[in-house]
């Protein structure tokens, strides 16, 4: 499989004092180059954690072209900058990163 | 309580709650009094550029990152001319933007943006006088002479006109 027909989703897992308002459930859209699909994705478009997928999307395309399944199963959990209240900073967002067909939308397992 | 070492009297001192922003932030961040009591005196001053450019400073501004050059083709179609928007809580206004939204080359603005809080704080001009050029990651076999690169500048919401001066501290209180 070539996985061109594929995106990269970033689930919120959870979310706290989240300044821009990032909510759990909320998700972030990423074709296959990288590129946030905006009118696919129904979180605010936060830098904060947007940046800190950038890495996942490289290795995503490492893994496409070594014939493997584009989200690696040791890196698919993710945080945002912000440290968070407990640890000096303010709010939290986590994500879980999926890979799904573009056209159904149906969840492309490994 | 007084922190060893001090903490300079311009700062967010620890026992400072931001009273008169508690009522702005308790809904947006979901804080109670107690959250604001426990935040440390940095990420107080993270919220103390409202005292020194007042209290819509974030609503305000914009940062435009312009694609300056993209000789290579780039694989994400990012061309000279275009443009990403963000608002001043490091989000991008897709509707203002019109270049693809790649992550690659967004990635290093948020330095700029953590620089922005930290010049608000000290009521400067949030954009910085130094790191204004970012470039794609993308390095290639031609030492990076075809990758895209890009300006960044602020502006007014409201005009679009470039805001260059350095010190942008209003008054107590200002909107």
């Amino acid at each position: 499989m070539t996985f061109e027909n594929c995106e990269i989703v970033a689930t919120v897992s959870k979310a706290f004092h989240c300044a821009n308002m990032i909510k759990e459930g909320e998700t972030l859209v990423f074709d296959m180059q990288g590129r946030l699909l905006a009118a696919k994705s129904s979180a605010n478009l936060c830098l904060g954690i947007i940046a800190k997928l950038q890495p996942a999307l490289l290795m995503a395309q490492d893994r496409v072209a070594e014939g493997l399944h584009p989200i690696s199963n040791r890196y698919k959990s993710f945080d945002c900058f912000d440290t968070g209240i407990d640890h000096g900073g303010t709010g939290k967002v986590f994500v879980d990163l999926h890979l799904r067909d573009a056209t159904t939308r149906e969840r492309v397992e490994p | 309580m007084t922190r060893h070492p001090p903490i300079d009297p311009y700062y967010v001192q620890e026992d400072d709650n931001l009273d008169e922003m508690a009522e702005t932030l308790k809904p947006a961040l979901e804080f109670t009094d107690e959250d604001l009591a426990r935040l440390s005196p940095e990420a107080k001053n993270l919220f103390s550029g409202r005292r020194h450019l007042g209290l819509r400073w974030l609503d305000r501004y914009e940062i435009v990152v312009e694609i300056t050059a993209s000789p290579g083709g780039c694989a994400c179609g990012v061309a000279k001319g275009q443009k990403i928007v963000f608002d001043m809580r490091h989000k991008v206004k897709a509707e203002l933007s019109d270049a693809p939204l790649c992550v690659h080359l967004m990635s290093p603005v948020l330095s700029i943006f953590y620089m922005t809080f930290d010049r608000a704080a000290e009521g400067l001009n949030p954009l910085t006088c130094i790191w204004r050029y970012i470039e794609c990651p993308m390095t290639g076999d031609d030492l990076g002479q075809s990758k895209a690169r890009a300006e960044v500048h602020i502006r007014d919401a409201k005009t679009h006109e470039p805001v260059t001066a350095r010190v942008l501290a209003q008054g107590e209180g200002a909107e």
